[in-house]
């Protein structure tokens, strides 16, 4: 019972993510008056990824290739897609906060097994980066505690029920410009993708994998996709009472997030953590200074 | 039996003793270090049910022409805690060192540390300030020859070490003089109670002994500005020893501050306060808050692997008195809890390096390098103890880190929070450069052959990960025991069964989150079996902008990506680091103390300004006397 | 053609379950970005807005681990040949050659050259041939529309041959490569 729940919702997770990387694209495509790849051209990727046949340097590289997948799975399994979670649990938050970076430490130990420096340095980068972005992210949730004094993010998304003007981006709009910020970076968009950079480190951690294995990490950024558009859906845009209505939610997001990616450049990575601390923190203390003195 | 504290300490030091005897037979030393270490596990079974039990020592001798001196040992509950804690991970420490100290890397320290677990039992266990002193000494003496060594690098910073900690030493002296001469009785539990009680009679006077009691707490468990000493410390100690230190004796300052200092501010405390902490607890929690922040900047410009965890520890200990200071039943349980967490992931990695240090020789992070391939035991060992130390599920570290939260949380500290959080997330870099530098990348030519760790030290290793797991999945194992602390101390325990916790936002149940974690495992090998197959090439057969770099000479080693890891992050910190900088300020104060004393020197050094102060001084006395 | 392996089509052609891959494979293709010779400089605008490449799925990728198609864009030197040749081993199955410009089937304007080599086929399996000096974005389009028309078709077949005749191949490249040795001090480079 517990496992088709689980095999459901992670199909749905990489379904939606896959789909939304597709229709980016395709939306990039037209900004820059082309056609672009038909909307579905993830899956296809994806799916040729896993017929090819691939390499591996060593077992750590394939053990570990599989945490990182799992660990993005762990979290969306705590997304409440249309107000209903899978395993039920009175901290989804919390839990998705911290399996998130599980994922991201076991593809960064797979990519380093691979022994490329590239790959090392691509890491070494996507570790900074996080520092920037997880301070902002982090401090807006505990405006959220400030304010309702619970990490529950069913109860933080019927507190918006009612309207538009209950949301939280009405509510605490602070909170959500720097969330959006943060939210740029974690989606590792430009101008935050520094961690990819295709021409300067040969697209990073991403160097050495082949076949199944870029299967594998395209699955968890799709996965990755889902799961932190559904952040900000839940927090700020007042979730949704339906699975429709939470993934067009997420889709209006991940769109607003492409929109801005495709008309700036890359940011050094020194850059981008001074930015993210400086001004998404910067609205994400304002927020909580507000929160915590208005009660 | 009774008496099975005195015996325990009496037993220990023989043992010591003993052992300098046998100095000749490092087996035979390395043999009595681990049946004493047993010996004390068991006797740390028998004292389970003997809680609150008291022994009086009655010193047969007259010293210093006192008689009927009387040492007392009681069996509290906090004392009890740590006891426990520290004397099962010496179990696993010793069948580790067992292995460790063979011919070639045998260090002379068994007998000093024999010694020092009797210091470490008398310590927890003691009841009047006689005993603790005593066994602080004998403490302080043993782990700087231990730290020492018998090499000069390393005596070196074991003399900064125990400078620093003299400090904290003549605070303590002045802190229990003070105190004896106040409330007229030699007993710790009862002095602390009758000072609770002074605030309103004689505040400044409770708080000058709080603080200096804090100060002497601060230099043991290296609390911001004493944090430089186990960056040296730590780093140049046997490497067995590296993790003791790392993982128990940091831990002495903490048990201080929480059986001296903190039932100071306990009901009986009217002062000042600030969001319901008093204001004096306030300070505490931002310098612990900052310490956090300190020790994880510091780690992450580090090259030298043990410096890097040294600094590390420095940061925990700053997560400890954070939540320590928020004065709650609940702060106390995250703290009781993240200091067997912290005991146990430390001593992994530091047991792991050991082990590679064991196999290779070799001590420097970039000339290390693929040893994961090599000795997966200690690979694994190292992966498990920085998934705890970075506080993520399914191990016991997220545990702890969210009760910290949870308990900062409490007193709506949100604003101490923010450092924390900086701190708990700045140990993914720091964690991640020791992971890759030694244990993945490219395996030098020179390691090729290298075996795994030996079976004693694996199995040290295993056992400390399948703690963290069992702990990961079900925190009950440890909440157990400090849920009992808690009833004891302040009739409040934290909401919590085997599997799952209650804290002041939500609970989290781990078992279910551990399982999920697993169950997506699966489905991640099922998609992999799903895919075709792969095959495996050998480490330098890599992307390469399509060159064989053996054509121009490169070897793995050139290939391996270890120096500078985090260049902007340094760039980019270097201004603050530079300015905060307590070292400087130390030898600043201690530059200036010595051109002091050069000039006191100088006035009588040559006979023209020898005669002019001896006159001056007479002709002041002269005008005093005529005067009065 | 020496002892070059030759085999019944049914042998070498994709059976049908790689035809059901072949569906998906056709349409991602990813190219190495790896600009070998001088016909790269038709590779922008085939990518970019006007001539459109990324709308049949094609797209470009950073290294060999993560490419399907290797694109020998112009002359191929005996220097490039050795980088061209460890590019297409460190490749995974199933993989494609597409020959860009006159210089690969045939030598070319460089026919006569001591530092060029004539017939690409005989070092790496060339799946397509596109001729012209340079072929112009249109004249890539088509060749690549053709690729995927026998990629559909099981006939890329290329990395099969590369297996089943491996040895006859690597003589090959052992001739030319054997020229690229340098002959005077090399000061400590090989």
């Amino acid at each position: 019972m517990y496992a088709l729940n689980f095999v459901l919702w992670a199909l749905a997770a990489m379904a939606i993510g896959l789909l939304f990387m597709g229709i980016s694209r395709k939306l990039t495509a037209r900004l820059q008056r082309r056609y672009g790849p038909p909307f579905w051209q993830s899956f296809i990727d994806v799916i040729k990824a896993f017929s090819r046949k691939s390499i591996s340097h060593n077992f750590i590289m394939d053990l570990c290739a599989l945490m990182g997948l799992a660990g993005l799975l762990a979290a969306a399994m705590y997304v409440p897609m249309g107000g209903i979670l899978p395993f039920p649990s009175d901290s989804p938050l919390i839990l998705i906060l911290y399996f998130m970076p599980i994922g991201y430490l076991g593809m960064a130990v797979s990519v380093s097994a691979s022994g490329n420096p590239l790959a090392s340095i691509g890491i070494g980068r996507a570790l900074t980066l996080m520092l920037g972005y997880e301070i902002p992210f982090a401090i807006v949730v505990m405006s959220f505690i400030s304010n309702y004094g619970t990490t529950n993010i069913l109860s933080i998304m019927q507190a918006q029920a009612g309207g538009i003007e209950n949301w939280h981006i009405i509510k605490m709009p602070f909170g959500f410009l720097a969330s959006l910020l943060a939210l740029e970076a974690m989606t590792g968009k430009k101008p935050f993708d520094v961690m990819i950079a295709p021409a300067e480190i040969a697209s990073g951690p991403m160097v050495e994998l082949s076949g199944k294995f870029l299967g594998l990490a395209f699955l968890q950024y799709s996965v990755a996709v889902f799961v932190e558009t559904g952040l900000l859906t839940a927090l700020f845009l007042g979730g949704g009472a339906t699975v429709w209505e939470f993934v067009l939610k997420q889709f209006i997001v991940y769109m607003v997030l492409t929109l801005f990616s495709e008309i700036y450049a890359r940011y050094r990575v020194e850059q981008a953590v001074r930015f993210l601390w400086i001004y998404a923190g910067g609205l994400a203390v304002i927020q909580l200074a507000l929160n915590m003195y208005m009660k | 039996m009774t008496h099975w504290m005195t015996i325990s300490i009496s037993i220990a030091l023989a043992a010591g003793l003993l052992s300098f005897a046998l100095s000749k037979w490092k087996k035979v030393q390395w043999s009595l270090f681990l049946l004493n270490a047993a010996w004390q596990l068991f006797a740390v079974f028998q004292l389970w049910s003997l809680k609150g039990t008291v022994e009086k020592i009655k010193l047969p001798f007259t010293f210093l022409g006192i008689e009927n001196i009387e040492l007392t040992l009681v069996n509290s509950e906090i004392g009890y805690f740590f006891l426990m804690a520290s004397v099962l991970i010496t179990l696993i420490f010793a069948v580790f060192s067992f292995s460790y100290n063979d011919k070639k890397h045998a260090t002379g320290i068994a007998p000093l540390w024999t010694l020092l677990m009797g210091a470490n039992f008398a310590l927890f266990l003691s009841a009047d300030w006689i005993t603790f002193i005593a066994a602080w000494e004998l403490m302080g003496w043993t782990s700087y020859f231990i730290i020492s060594h018998g090499k000069l690098k390393s005596a070196k910073a074991g003399l900064y070490y125990f400078i620093l900690s003299l400090i904290g030493t003549s605070t303590l002296l002045a802190a229990v003089m003070l105190i004896i001469q106040k409330t007229g009785t030699l007993m710790l539990k009862e002095g602390i109670g009758i000072l609770s009680s002074l605030w309103t009679a004689d505040g400044s006077f409770v708080l000058t002994v709080a603080v200096l009691l804090t100060l002497t707490f601060f230099a043991k468990s290296a609390v911001f500005p004493f944090y430089m000493w186990p960056a040296k410390a730590h780093a140049e100690a046997p490497d067995d020893f590296s993790a003791f230190l790392s993982g128990v004796m940091i831990k002495y300052g903490v048990f201080g501050l929480m059986s001296m200092v903190l039932p100071l501010f306990g009901a009986s405390y009217h002062g000042a306060a600030i969001l319901g902490i008093p204001v004096f607890l306030f300070i505490l929690g931002w310098i612990g808050a900052f310490t956090a922040l300190w020790g994880t900047l510091l780690a992450i410009r580090e090259n030298d692997m043990k410096r890097l965890m040294a600094y590390s520890t420095v940061s925990n200990i700053g997560f400890i008195l954070a939540a320590l200071s928020m004065n709650t039943y609940f702060g106390l349980a995250a703290a009781l809890f993240h200091t067997v967490n912290h005991m146990v992931f430390k001593g992994g990695i530091f047991l792991s390096m050991a082990s590679v240090k064991f196999r290779t020789g070799e001590r420097e992070m970039h000339r290390l390098g693929g040893m994961g391939y090599r000795m997966p035991i200690a690979f694994f060992g190292f992966l498990i103890s920085i998934i705890a130390a970075a506080g993520i599920p399914p191990t016991s570290g997220f545990a702890s880190k969210w009760l910290v939260f949870q308990s900062l949380f409490n007193r709506h500290m949100f604003f101490m929070a923010i450092p924390i959080f900086l701190a708990s997330t700045g140990a993914f870099l720091y964690l991640y450069r020791g992971l890759h530098s030694i244990y993945l990348g490219q395996l030098s030519p020179r390691f090729k052959d290298i075996k795994d760790a030996p079976p004693l030290q694996s199995l040290a290793m295993i056992i400390l990960m399948l703690v963290m797991l069992a702990a990961g999945f079900f925190p009950g194992i440890i909440m157990g025991p400090v849920n009992e602390v808690l009833s004891a101390v302040s009739n409040q325990a934290v909401k919590a069964d085997w599997t799952s916790i209650s804290g002041f936002t939500s609970s989290v149940d781990l078992l279910i989150a551990g399982s999920v974690f697993l169950g997506a495992f699966v489905f991640a090998f099922i998609l992999f079996l799903i895919g075709k197959k792969r095959r495996f090439v050998e480490m330098m057969d890599n992307y390469t902008a399509g060159e064989t770099p053996e054509d121009w000479g490169l070897t793995p080693e050139d290939l391996h990506y270890a120096m500078k890891f985090y260049e902007p992050f340094e760039k980019m910190t270097a201004p603050a680091l530079d300015k905060i900088n307590a070292e400087s300020w130390f030898s600043q104060i201690t530059l200036e103390v010595s051109r002091f004393a050069n000039a006191v020197k100088n006035w009588f050094a040559s006979p023209h300004m020898g005669t002019l102060v001896m006159t001056l001084s007479v002709i002041i006395i002269l005008v005093i006397g005529i005067l009065l | 053609m020496g002892d070059f392996i030759t085999v019944s089509r049914q042998e070498i052609v994709d059976n049908k379950w790689e035809r059901v891959l072949n569906f998906f494979r056709q349409r991602s293709l990813w190219m190495l970005y790896y600009c070998t010779g001088c016909g790269a400089v038709e590779l922008p605008p085939t990518m970019t807005s006007r001539f459109d490449m990324e709308r049949f799925g094609i797209g470009p990728m950073a290294t060999p681990r993560q490419a399907d198609i290797l694109l020998i864009t112009g002359y191929v030197s005996a220097k490039t040949l050795k980088r061209i040749v460890r590019s297409y081993e460190q490749m995974p199955d199933p993989k494609y050659v597409v020959g860009f410009g006159s210089c690969p089937v045939n030598g070319g304007i460089y026919w006569d050259s001591y530092a060029t080599i004539n017939y690409l086929d005989k070092y790496i399996p060339v799946d397509l041939s596109l001729t012209g000096c340079m072929p112009r974005p249109q004249a890539v389009l088509d060749g690549l529309l053709t690729l995927i028309q026998m990629i559909d078709k099981g006939e890329a077949v290329g990395h099969k041959k590369y297996q089943l005749n491996y040895e006859w191949y690597k003589k090959n490249q052992r001739e030319v490569l054997e020229r690229t040795a340098p002959v005077l001090d090399t000061g400590g480079l090989k």
